[in-house]
């Protein structure tokens, strides 16, 4: 290898050490105890797990965080897909113009903008701060990233696909739901899966909208303060763990979205 | 006659693709839509499918107007350029997909698919997906699926021309054998006139929009009404001449290289004084080579150039009488060539009366 190479290799070497040192830290915090920087291995036990069951409190945000992730992708997909097709069906310029700035423009502004507005905007229309405001603040903060995963394989869609199935007889909803759901379907689940992922550490806008109620990086955030027990490591590996497997699942379906596709242009 | 396009035109935002083109579409036949690229071949084909509106005239199906039917309800399929099979689709689901959206059963779908994929010789083939065949297999899968619905016409839009030469010979006798088979009206676009010839029952020449010629493959090359048409028809030789006298069977030409006479054709509507471009094809063009032609349509000439071809070759003619005007003659193999020319690369070119086509000067 050239000097130049054994640099990039090193400066590589550093950024994943810096990046995933942590990450393993707390996964071997939640398995053993650590006496002066000194891991003790004899000491390896599920108790801090069997804790974390045990301690409603840390459960029921975590329970929160994960109804209101699953509601939050469920709705984006299904509001972004909304707005794609139209987008994608002969809209007028001006008309899709308005639509993509609408979806896009949460994604520009500083989350504290965001929040504000929505809480202002809640109390306006009468829902009241918790899980739901929540959710919906989420479905406002994750669209834009929902929506372009979904149009961009809508566009991708050869428009002589739609065209052959209304030759072969389909009236629209079948070349919907034969045609066109499936060509978008691995893009849909790779949406969601995204939108999860992001509303689950959603923080900002979550501050403004959860009330009395709390998720899961509010409850952490607080439990700063006084510390952190051996339940919240387990919390955090749990979470890591979870994170990781349904990001593979999710670059999976983006990636290899269809494995039959051929050039089919 | 299935189908009549009745002076239909297509405009598309301001601009005129289609200008009243009127068409009769007779049944059972192969009719080939041959054009540059950009003359509306495609607009015609989506007009006809219902993938696109027409802006005025009108759409007759055995006299009843079809204009504003859907796609999905006119009884006629499409070979689409690109194929557009549905690539999550195995090859059987997508050839059985017309008669599935109708309805039909499990179990006589599944023998009618097989039994389409026989006819297109891609029987065992049906769990397959597109992605996995070659470009001549998924236009014969873009075939059975079309033909499977039993349409009254299939349209084909450029089938071949994704294709390798050999696979293109190939499948231009096997597309013509299924049409044959079948029995169905082949609509079928094309920009290759050598194509258009070999496999229609009637070409429709179109240019910017317009019909220019339509005929059987003979009377389109041999018998050109215009200029546009005897040029795209592949290799010819033009001069310009004026029409000097018309008889009963000739008409005798006065040009650069002196009088000459043609053959006068029943549609010819020439008068004395009329302006006109004589065209003749390169392999009509003879070489006298011992001195036995004719004493008409004589023409002295040199030879520039000449082009081994394989088959034939090619001398690229020059005459003296007009600069810049230079003819092409197609000769048998490489024997005549040293032969024909003789002293100075000098011979005499001539050409039968019935050999050569009239048009007029001016226009397209
Ligand atoms: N959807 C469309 N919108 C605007 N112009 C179009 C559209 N489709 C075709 N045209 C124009 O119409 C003309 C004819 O196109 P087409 O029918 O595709 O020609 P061909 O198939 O003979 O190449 C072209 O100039 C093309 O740019
Ligand atoms: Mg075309």
């Amino acid at each position: 290898m050239r000097p130049i190479s054994w640099v990039l290799a090193g400066v590589t070497l550093v950024a994943f050490i810096a990046m995933y040192l942590p990450v393993l830290v707390v996964a071997l915090l939640s398995f053993f105890w650590v006496r002066r920087g000194v891991v003790q291995w004899e000491s390896f036990s599920f108790d801090a797990f069997a804790a974390l069951a045990a301690n409603a409190d840390l459960t029921g945000v975590l329970t929160n965080s994960i109804l209101i992730a699953a509601a939050a992708s469920l709705l984006s997909v299904a509001v972004a897909a909304i707005l794609a097709l139209l987008v994608a069906s002969r809209m007028p310029r001006a008309v899709v113009a308005l639509v993509e700035f609408m979806v896009f423009l949460p994604f520009v502004l500083p989350p504290i903008v965001t929040g504000l507005s929505l809480l202002i905007a809640f109390r306006e229309v009468g829902l009241a701060r918790g899980l739901a405001a929540v959710t919906v603040g989420h479905v406002v903060v994750v669209l834009a990233v929902v929506y372009s995963t979904i149009i961009n394989r809508l566009r991708a869609l050869s428009p002589t696909l739609v065209a052959a199935s209304a030759d072969l007889g389909a009236n629209g909803w079948q070349t919907f739901r034969f045609v066109v759901l499936p060509q978008m379907s691995s893009a849909l689940v790779a949406a969601g899966v995204l939108a999860f992922a992001l509303s689950l550490d959603e923080t900002v806008v979550t501050l403004f909208l959860v009330g009395d109620s709390s998720t899961l990086p509010i409850r952490l955030y607080s439990l700063m303060r006084v510390g952190i027990s051996a339940e919240v490591n387990a919390l955090a590996t749990l979470v890591i763990g979870f994170t990781t497997v349904v990001a593979i699942f999710a670059g999976r379906a983006l990636l290899q979205h269809n494995p039959h596709e051929g050039n089919n242009a | 006659m299935v189908l009549r396009l009745d002076r239909v035109t297509k405009v598309y935002n301001q601009f005129t693709v289609l200008q009243e083109l009127s068409l009769d579409v007779r049944r059972g036949e192969f009719l080939t839509i041959l054009g540059p690229s950009g003359s509306g071949k495609t607009t015609v084909l989506q007009l006809i499918a219902g993938i696109a509106q027409h802006t005025s005239g009108r759409l007759l199906f055995n006299g009843k107007d079809i204009g504003r039917l859907p796609a999905s309800q006119r009884p006629f399929n499409t070979v689409f350029q690109d194929y557009a099979l549905f690539p999550h689709m195995t090859v059987a689901d997508n050839v059985g997909y017309g008669p599935r959206i109708k309805g039909m059963n499990r179990r006589d779908l599944l023998s009618l698919v097989e039994q389409a994929l026989e006819h297109v010789e891609l029987g065992g083939m049906g769990k397959r997906y597109p992605a996995q065949l070659s470009g001549g297999q998924r236009q014969r899968v873009a075939l059975a699926r079309a033909l499977i619905n039993k349409p009254s016409i299939v349209l084909l839009d450029e089938p071949l021309s994704a294709l390798d030469a050999v696979l293109r010979r190939q499948m231009q006798v096997f597309l013509k054998a299924a049409q044959r088979s079948s029995g169905v009206t082949f609509v079928f676009v094309t920009h290759d006139q050598e194509e258009a010839v070999a496999m229609s029952d009637r070409i429709c020449v179109m240019n910017g929009g317009r019909v220019e010629q339509l005929g059987t493959p003979a009377q389109i090359y041999h018998e050109p009404s215009n200029r546009f048409v005897s040029s795209f028809m592949g290799e010819t030789n033009a001069l310009s001449a004026i029409v000097w006298s018309i008889d009963n069977d000739r008409v005798v030409l006065r040009s650069a290289l002196g009088d000459l006479i043609a053959y006068k054709r029943p549609y010819y509507a020439f008068v004395p004084g009329a302006e006109v471009l004589l065209n003749v094809r390169p392999e009509s063009v003879q070489l006298d080579v011992s001195g036995g032609a004719p004493n008409t349509n004589r023409l002295v000439a040199k030879v520039v150039d000449r082009a081994f071809l394989g088959p034939n070759s090619k001398l690229t003619l020059a005459f003296p009488q007009a600069q810049n005007l230079h003819w092409d003659v197609r000769t048998l193999g490489n024997h005549e060539l040293p032969a024909a020319a003789g002293k100075a690369g000098e011979v005499t070119a001539w050409f039968r009366p019935e050999d050569c086509a009239l048009v007029p000067a001016s226009g397209s």
